[in-house]
Parts: structure tokens; C-alpha cells; sequence
């Protein structure tokens, strides 16, 4: 039986202070570490799993050094999802580590996250969310133009844009067209202020495109609140 | 270390033993001084222990805001970083022949080093004509030495993004074009170059305003 919040030993005895482990020293010691903040280690990944619940705060104990472009910073949690994973932005730094978006993010089994180019997110200071990397079909041949696909899970709150925004997303490669597969191709990206996430391939389908490109995205977070999964 | 530095009661519990001023007193002084809502600038905090990541206001005297936060490193506070000062000015950068500088919009780029950004500006044409470029085929446009340095390859080695393009007359037709970054040797280099990728008659021009990358 303890208090709502800190499960903190009520004195039950009447007149003298009683059990003083109990009701006095174990108290204090459940209050100590309320205020603490959980330290990552200089360079360390921020974290991916775990009890933290959006609005939660760790602190990368990184040298301050501008130079390599190191500073101390605590980050905060501002989005936590089953797809996308967790996204910490930082407080005190200018930047986020790049984090890599892992494979659950994928929502239509003919595409994959690029092996060698990673799909990854990174947080600014001042409120941006930056894609880089590329996904890909996991088949070589040609993307299906003028048709809609989703590719990606919906964004979570915490790293959904303001409003709905459209980017070009790069395609290639293209063949060279002295060997008669040259294909005209491009795309482009819809983000949703509500997640939702739109690709679409124009031109004529006959190059060997399969790399989309996402470093073209970058957006102002704002959909106005913030909520776990 | 913890955020509350409390006195502990030394067990077997005897509260004949409780001294109130030393163990108890200055627990109760503890918690006055770390939750008081407006204590929180880093120097309300200078004569109490507190750990790594501890958060106080802190006003910045230069710009006269307010709302700067510091975050306690163990040793001293680490201020949140200015936002604007890390971006180099905009450095012209030669472009390769045949290529040219599209007239009034010269090739730019600056970089942002405590981000590792880089970022273009300007455009290019294929020749002093104008001539509309060939689909499919790639230019690496510039032999400057600056940005060609290794430092600022895109990470994993390869970049490309969409560069606008000049519309093509035909109807129906398409215009489009890609530039790629990516490291390459002999000699070694980080080279920038753009693909025109639509259709025969467009693009005569390919501009690199929105391209950036980060290294």
C-alpha cells in the first residue's frame, strides 16, 4: 500500500515515528532519482525500445566540441510507433543523430528499404523532420507509372508536417540511351498533415528505375499534438 | 548521482537515533530548493548537486531571448546552439565544360558543417545555345576543388534528387532531370553531375536550386 504516484509508505501507528526504515528512509530513497534523466553514452544510439512514452527526455553525453560537431543535448521524445520507431528531437544540439527507419515502416511487400542506402530520419531544433536514403522495388525492372501506391506506413503524430506537402523524389537509374532502354521518369511524394503517404511514377516505363530517392524531403512537424501508440 | 541528494536514516531503524536537523531538515531543504517551479536557471542550481542532463532556462544575453535551455553536462551547462551561424556564404563554383553557367544563375553552393549540409544553387545549360540536352545522358558538371572535397561526399557515397528542368513545347511531352552526387577516383573526388531524363526537345536548361545533401 503506498501513494498514487511514488508508492511512498504511509505511517499507519499512532504517536511515536514508528518503522523509521519504512516510513522515512525508504521514502526519501524512492524519491531521490524522480528528477534523473537517463544518460546515453557519448555517440551512443538514442533509444528504440524500451518504457519511454512521448515526452519522455534522455541526455547524449556528447564532448562540446562544434568542430566535430559534437554537443551535449537532451532530446525528447516526440514520436513512438510500431511502424516508424522512435524519433527524439534534440533540445540543446542543432540536429538529431540519423536514425534508421527500420523495415516494418515498408507497407507493400514489392518494395524494401534500400540495402546500401538507408532509409533514415533525422530531427532539427527547430522543428524540421529530414528524410534521406532510398527504397526500392525488389524486383529490377521498371516502376508502374501513373498509378498511386503507398509504399510506406502512415507518419505517426509527433513527425507528421503542418500540412499536407508534395516533393520530387529522384528515380534511376536509367539505362544510357545508346542501349535502347532509356526511360523519361521521375516522382514524387505526397506527405499528409494526417500520415498518409502517396508515391507516384510519371514518365514512359520502359527504363530499369527501382531506386526512389527520399532526401528531398523535409518539412516543418506540426500536426498539433502528440499521442504514443 | 542523483537529482535529490538525500540523507539516509543509518539502518537498524531507532528513532531514538533520528537527529531531525541533520537527516531530516535538510531533506525537506532539499526538496524546497530542487521543486521550486521558478528556481531554474542555471545559476539557482550552482550550490546543489544535480545530474548529467538537468534542464534550466537560461536567457541569452546576445539576442535577448528568454527561452534558451541548458542542459547540465556534469561539469558545465551546454547552451542550445545558435541556428543561423554554421551556414557558410555561397561560394561560386566553376562548372566543367562543355557545360556552362546558365546566364544570371550561377552554380553556388555553401555548407553547413555542424549539420553536414551542403546546398546548391543556380543552374546550368549544355552549351553557349543552349542546345536541349540529350535524355539519358550524365554530365558531371563541375571540376571545383572546394566542394569536391571528400569531406563533403553524401553519405554512403551516392546522391541523387530531382533538378528542375525548362519545359518542353511538344505537347505531351515530359521534362525532367536528376542530379547525382556521389564520390568518385582517379582522381578522387566528390563529382556533381545532372541527367536530363525526359522526352527529345525539352531542357535547355537544368537548374540545381533545391539539390542538397548531407555528408
Amino acid at each position: 500500500m503506498g501513494t498514487n504516484y511514488y508508492n511512498l509508505t504511509l505511517s499507519t501507528g499512532p504517536g511515536n515515528m514508528g518503522d523509521v526504515k519504512n516510513n522515512i528512509t525508504d521514502n526519501f530513497k524512492k524519491l531521490a532519482s524522480r528528477n534523473d534523466i537517463t544518460v546515453i553514452p557519448a555517440g551512443g544510439a538514442l533509444p528504440q525500445s524500451g518504457s519511454y512514452e512521448v515526452g519522455d527526455r534522455v541526455y547524449r553525453d556528447d564532448p562540446m566540441d562544434t568542430t566535430n560537431r559534437t554537443w551535449p543535448s537532451n532530446y525528447l521524445l516526440i514520436a513512438k510507433d510500431s511502424k516508424w520507431g522512435y524519433h527524439w528531437r534534440p533540445i540543446q544540439h542543432v540536429i538529431s543523430p540519423w536514425v534508421d527507419v527500420p523495415a516494418t515502416v515498408i507497407s507493400d511487400s514489392n518494395y524494401e528499404i534500400h540495402p546500401t542506402y538507408k532509409f533514415q530520419v533525422a530531427l532539427d531544433s527547430k522543428g524540421y523532420c529530414f528524410w534521406r536514403g532510398a527504397v526500392r522495388a525488389k524486383t529490377a525492372g521498371a516502376l508502374p507509372v501513373a498509378t498511386s501506391v503507398n509504399v510506406l506506413y502512415a507518419l505517426p503524430p509527433g513527425i507528421r508536417p503542418a500540412t499536407t506537402i508534395m516533393f520530387p523524389v529522384a528515380v534511376g537509374p536509367v539505362t544510357d540511351s545508346s542501349t535502347g532502354k532509356a526511360g523519361n521518369i521521375s516522382g514524387r511524394i505526397v506527405v499528409g498533415r494526417d500520415g498518409f503517404i502517396s508515391f507516384r511514377w510519371f514518365g514512359t516505363n520502359n527504363g530499369v528505375s527501382r531506386d526512389v530517392w527520399l532526401g528531398s524531403v523535409r518539412y516543418p512537424i506540426g500536426a498539433g499534438w502528440f499521442t504514443s501508440a | 548521482m542523483t537529482y535529490f541528494n538525500l540523507n539516509y536514516i543509518t539502518d537498524p531503524p531507532d528513532d531514538e537515533l533520528v537527529n531531525p536537523q541533520t537527516q531530516l531538515n535538510a531533506n525537506f531543504t532539499e526538496f524546497d530548493n530542487k521543486l521550486q517551479p521558478f528556481r531554474k536557471s542555471p545559476a539557482d542550481f550552482k550550490n546543489y548537486t544535480i545530474p548529467k542532463g538537468t534542464e534550466a532556462f537560461d536567457p541569452d544575453p546576445t539576442h535577448n531571448d528568454p527561452t534558451r535551455i541548458a542542459a547540465f553536462t556534469g561539469t558545465t551547462w551546454a547552451r542550445s546552439l545558435n541556428h543561423i551561424g554554421p551556414w557558410t556564404g555561397w561560394q561560386l563554383i566553376d562548372i566543367r565544360p562543355p557545360l556552362l553557367p546558365r546566364p544570371g544563375f550561377p552554380v553556388q553552393a555553401r555548407v553547413n558543417s555542424l549539420t553536414r549540409q551542403v546546398e546548391l544553387q543556380g543552374g546550368v545549360i549544355l552549351n553557349s545555345t543552349s542546345d536541349a540536352f540529350s535524355r539519358s545522358t550524365t554530365y558531371e558538371i563541375t571540376t571545383d576543388t572546394t566542394i569536391n572535397d571528400l569531406t563533403f561526399a553524401p553519405v554512403g557515397g551516392y546522391y541523387m534528387e530531382m533538378a528542375s528542368s525548362s519545359a518542353i513545347t511538344t505537347a505531351g511531352g515530359y521534362a525532367g532531370a536528376v542530379a547525382i552526387v556521389e564520390t568518385k577516383t582517379n582522381p578522387s573526388r566528390v563529382a556533381i553531375s545532372v541527367r536530363y531524363q525526359g522526352d527529345a526537345g525539352g531542357g535547355n536548361f537544368i537548374m540545381l536550386d533545391n539539390v542538397g545533401w548531407w555528408f
